[in-house]
């Protein structure tokens, strides 16, 4: 790789520094300092420490935490605040959990608070939640213990990631600015249905409710009622339903367009495992709200 | 939705997810049988 880039007429330099020591962190970017200001990172330090929870050590914990929780905050405090980009690879498993890896969960989670921290504040940061990776990495290395069953990740090849990070790093993902978190290689319920695969564990969080139901025919079957006008009419679809997840699907539904639609923003941007005033509804628009809820209309 | 919600669940629920919940555990629309299982 360094012999390409130089053959494309990029400088490289490499430097060795302990990313969880702020003043190694800090004497590694003092010698940059005759080369063209830092436009952006690309935090990959990991330290994969698995160990099931009874045998798990102080040490190991500290070992897990240090390049992605302190390695992290010490990027973000040496870095120039004027960047384009601040992109951590992080991992589902800070979503999902998986067994022996307590640690690494921990350190995935702290990586995706920071990211939103960053972005509250106004500075450029993602953290890209990664699935388990077919080609490249620590599974495909065999450096982790780590492995997942085909309804709980889909395999994700090097290509794959070259296109999120490339969205990431432009920070754009169809016209749309990127989020702090972007989650990868989770199947939806309805991938998972059409290959006759088992729901996984992790459906029954309440954060997985809109995965879980995606593109299933529980979904479909409901959605048969026409738009009328280009409205979808919420309130007639609930008298099809066959269970009370699906009248919770076509509810959730309906509340996120009524709260995309108040605060002017797309539906996609609604995420149902957040509160209702998360969004800055409020309290006259929580009325029109409970209004529209007491009638039977859409 | 003929649901009977609060403000205060509207404002106060744990997510939007949750709402949903409350909604259809109240909604006349919802036929009984199916409000009635969990």
């Amino acid at each position: 790789m360094m012999s390409s880039m130089a053959g494309l007429g990029v400088t490289v330099k490499t430097l060795k520094c302990d990313v969880g020591d702020e003043r190694s962190v800090a004497a590694a970017l003092s010698e940059c300092n005759s080369m063209p200001p830092i436009r952006g990172v690309i935090q990959a330090a990991a330290d994969i420490q698995d160990a099931i929870f009874d045998n798990y050590t102080f040490e190991q914990w500290q070992a897990n935490l240090r390049p992605k929780g302190q390695g992290s905050w010490n990027l973000h405090r040496q870095l120039p605040e004027d960047m384009d980009f601040f992109v951590m690879l992080s991992s589902i498993v800070g979503l999902i959990g998986h067994e022996g890896q307590a640690g690494y969960a921990a350190g995935n989670t702290f990586q995706d608070s920071l990211a939103s921290y960053r972005q509250n504040r106004g500075l450029p940061a993602v953290t890209i939640d990664l699935g388990a990776m077919l080609d490249v990495g620590t599974i495909a290395e065999g450096t982790t213990t780590a492995t997942f069953s085909s309804s709980d990740a889909v395999l994700l090849k090097a290509t794959d990631l070259h296109n999120i990070m490339t969205m990431c790093i432009s920070n754009e993902i169809d016209g749309y600015a990127v989020p702090a978190q972007v989650c990868t290689g989770l199947p939806s319920g309805g991938m998972l249905q059409v290959e006759q695969q088992e729901m996984p564990l992790y459906f029954q969080k309440p954060l997985f409710a809109a995965l879980k139901y995606l593109g299933t025919s529980a979904v479909s079957a409901v959605h048969v009622v026409a738009p009328v006008d280009g409205v979808i009419d919420f309130a007639a679809q609930l008298t099809t339903v066959g269970s009370l997840d699906e009248a919770d699907c076509i509810v959730a539904g309906m509340l996120r367009a009524h709260i995309a639609k108040a605060i002017q923003r797309a539906v996609d941007n609604i995420d149902v495992s957040q509160r209702v005033d998360s969004y800055d509804i409020d309290s006259l628009m929580a009325v029109e709200l409970r209004k529209l809820l007491g009638s039977a209309k859409r | 939705m003929k649901a009977d919600v609060t403000l205060f669940d509207i404002l106060y629920a744990k997510s939007i997810q949750a709402l949903a919940l409350k909604i259809n555990k109240s909604s006349q629309l919802v036929p009984q049988k199916i409000r009635g299982m969990e």
